[in-house]
């Protein structure tokens, strides 16, 4: 503590003399001056400012600062004047010069002076600058070009050689609004290079812009305003883009009215290509056989190698003029924009138990679909009764086969199958209905919509049924609803002697509750 | 004339706003599998580990605490922070690596995407908050830092992306460990 001339007087003066460390002393020999208080950094980009408050009489004061940066690699610990912050008449000060270690402890403090007399130290402000430091305001650049603008964000620090955020990828934050009273204020996120469009033409925008890093949002660039021009549009240009999906074949159709000749060539362009700084225009590349065409659409699957990706496409249409116009992009997010079709299914009937085995929807051999969508099936079954009284049953599973147990013999029940995605919440339209008919008392069954299924007689997969109700037994998302004005509820114990010759299912029997 | 004006941006900003529709209860899952092709991806790039490049092997000790921390949205930010460092790494001039420029548009393409889903998916706005001033977020500025530098004084050469591929194929097999725990 730096009251040791206070301390060897404790004796003869008042205790609270020498604990008020920042109060005026008024020990013999000491200084008045206080000491400034509230003492902050704030960091913007690599740019340092102290700032600090005095109490104090501030005639011919002046201040000054000190800092220690703590190196993790030695011990050493002293403190060493701080440029920029020596003698200053004002309550702040750039030190911007001193620091260079921005991920390690610093610590600063400062006084005030007046002649020969120096107040004590101010309390210490720790700080580590990566972790206080905001993020400046970003450079921008505007084109108002044919209604739209066209706007280009230079990267943060980028003729700096110390850089604060010399590691990060920014995204960054547009407002926008036109510039007369009662505007509404928008807000949306761009890329660097980027294009705001929907802008009516002939008007007057203003238009601010903050850089963001994962949370942290930065500060906003100083407002431009601009004005846009008037819109020229080319009757030939391509126009309502529409993409369509099916199983994972992705389609793009747009139009023309233009009835002269035109020939179309469909670009696309990898998503985190807009992530970054660069001019992205020369990236675009061609979707094969989709160059040069007359037709106005494209099958553009080949171009989806990375199923968890972004994309964009764009159609340039090139006149007999040797003109071309550019369409507006569309973003494809595969999993998204593709819808699941109708899976197909096959039923068997054996005894009193239905069988039904799903392809699932884009073939068996298609596992993308399956794989990434997680895909679950939604059985819907029913007795087809010539009485109104329809029962509709409804079974969810993961598996690609089901049994349906507890059957009324001589009775025609109808199944028909959807699949879903809990995960992208989607589902695809139903199946084809199977329609089958149980055996009567001792006989075998008879079947009708499926020609090419076995008869009773024969040998059925059980082995896979095995598995399936096992498995079925071990998840939670078994689900049973029941529409009918019956409240009848089914239980069902199954077991089953075959052998499980091989299959991975666990063995051994199981009584359970099967519909 | 103005409010149309206004109505198409709004119909702008709705379209160029649209983020995965993936439910965020499946993330972990889909997490995995994104993370797997990632490092299928790492693989295709290169050829095996240069031999010669040995000697220059560097030490980078990637912090695996900040995998470990006690709430799982912190770890997903966690996630969301290396990932956006390993994509800022590969945007950098790769000329001198000599890889698969396909394979590793496609790992970078991967990548963003799985930052833009962890981005939707990651909503309380107070571990947002905690996360800004998080000693771990300097641990993996530190760590990420060493790793640029280590690439600037080697200029780049093939060595060093070498080494450099190998931390991130370490890097990513650690994420995908925390992401199977997190979620067991």
């Amino acid at each position: 503590m730096e009251a040791a001339g206070c301390r060897a007087r404790a004796l003869l003066l008042p205790l609270w003399c020498c604990l008020l460390a920042a109060a005026p002393r008024r020990c013999a020999g000491q200084t008045d001056l206080k000491s400034p208080q509230d003492i902050q950094v704030y960091v913007v980009n690599t740019n340092f400012t102290l700032r600090w408050n005095y109490t104090g009489n501030d005639t011919n004061v002046t201040f000054s600062a000190e800092y220690q940066w703590l190196d993790p690699k030695t011990s050493e610990t002293e403190w060493k004047e701080l440029p920029g912050c020596q003698n200053v008449t004002d309550t702040e000060c750039d030190f911007s010069s001193a620091i260079t270690e921005y991920n390690d402890e610093h610590l600063v403090r400062v006084r005030a002076e007046r002649k020969e007399d120096k107040s004590p130290w101010s309390s210490v402000y720790e700080m580590i600058p990566f972790l206080i430091a905001q993020i400046g305001p970003p450079e921008i650049h505007l084109q108002s070009i044919n209604g739209v603008i066209k706007i280009q964000v230079s990267p943060l620090e980028s003729n700096q050689d110390r850089k604060m955020w010399n590691l990060s990828s920014f995204k960054y934050n547009l407002v926008i609004w036109e510039n007369s009273s009662d505007a509404e204020v928008r807000s949306q996120n761009i890329f660097p290079v980027d294009t705001i469009s929907g802008l009516a033409p002939e008007t007057t925008y203003c238009l601010k812009v903050q850089a963001i890093l994962y949370y942290q949002e930065g500060l906003f660039s100083p407002i431009h305003c601009v004005k846009t021009t008037r819109k020229v549009n080319y009757l030939f240009c391509p126009a309502n883009l529409k993409v369509s999906a099916l199983n994972m074949q992705f389609h793009l159709h747009w139009n023309n009215p233009y009835k002269q000749h035109v020939n179309y060539t469909v670009q696309y362009l990898l998503g985190f290509a807009k992530q970054l700084h660069d001019d992205h225009s020369g990236k675009w590349l061609s979707v094969p056989r989709c160059e040069n065409v007359t037709n106005t659409k494209c099958n553009f699957t080949s171009i989806i190698t990375i199923i968890s990706a972004f994309y964009y496409l764009r159609v340039q249409a090139m006149s007999e003029y040797n003109k071309s116009c550019l369409s507006k992009e569309v973003k494809i997010d595969p999993l998204s924009t593709n819808e699941i079709g109708p899976p197909s299914i096959r039923v068997d009937i054996s005894d009193v138990l239905l069988h039904v085995q799903i392809s699932p929807p884009g073939g068996d051999e298609n596992k993308v679909m399956r794989e990434r969508y997680y895909l679950s099936y939604q059985i819907v079954y029913w007795k087809n009764s010539s009485d109104n009284e329809e029962e509709i049953k409804v079974k969810e599973i993961k598996q690609t086969i089901a049994t349906i147990s507890d059957l009324t013999p001589s009775t025609q029940y109808c199944v028909k199958v959807k699949a879903f995605s809990e995960a992208y919440n989607k589902s695809s339209p139903f199946s084809n209905e199977e329609c089958i008919k149980t055996p009567g008392e001792g006989f075998g069954g008879q079947l009708f919509g499926s020609p090419y299924l076995p008869t009773a007689e024969e040998p059925i997969e059980s082995c896979y049924v095995i598995e399936s109700i096992i498995e079925e037994v071990n998840q939670n998302d078994f689900k049973d609803y029941k529409h009918s004005k019956q409240s009848s509820r089914d239980s069902g114990n199954y077991s089953n002697d075959d052998d499980t010759s091989g299959s991975k299912g666990s063995e051994g029997m199981l009584e359970k509750e099967i519909i | 004339m103005n409010t149309f004006g206004l109505v198409q941006i709004g119909l702008i900003l709705l379209c160029t706003t649209t983020m995965s529709s993936l439910n965020c209860n499946h993330l972990p899952l889909q997490q995995r599998k994104a993370i797997e092709n990632s490092l299928q991806l790492l693989d295709k790039m290169g050829k095996k580990f240069p031999h010669r490049c040995l000697r220059e092997k560097m030490s980078f000790r990637f912090p695996e605490q900040v995998l470990k921390p006690k709430q799982k949205e912190t770890v997903k930010m966690a996630i969301e922070e290396i990932f956006q460092h390993i994509f800022y790494i590969f945007s950098k001039n790769l000329t001198l690596a000599a890889w698969d420029g396909a394979a590793l548009e496609q790992f970078q393409n991967g990548l963003y995407h799985q930052i833009e889903q962890l981005e939707a998916c990651v909503t309380k706005k107070q571990t947002q908050y905690f996360w800004i001033k998080e000693i771990n977020r300097l641990k993996l500025k530190k760590y990420f830092q060493k790793i640029d530098c280590f690439l600037k004084d080697k200029k780049h050469n093939l060595c060093s992306w070498e080494i450099s591929r190998a931390e991130i194929r370490r890097c990513l097999q650690l994420i995908d460990k925390a992401v199977r725990k997190l979620y067991n």
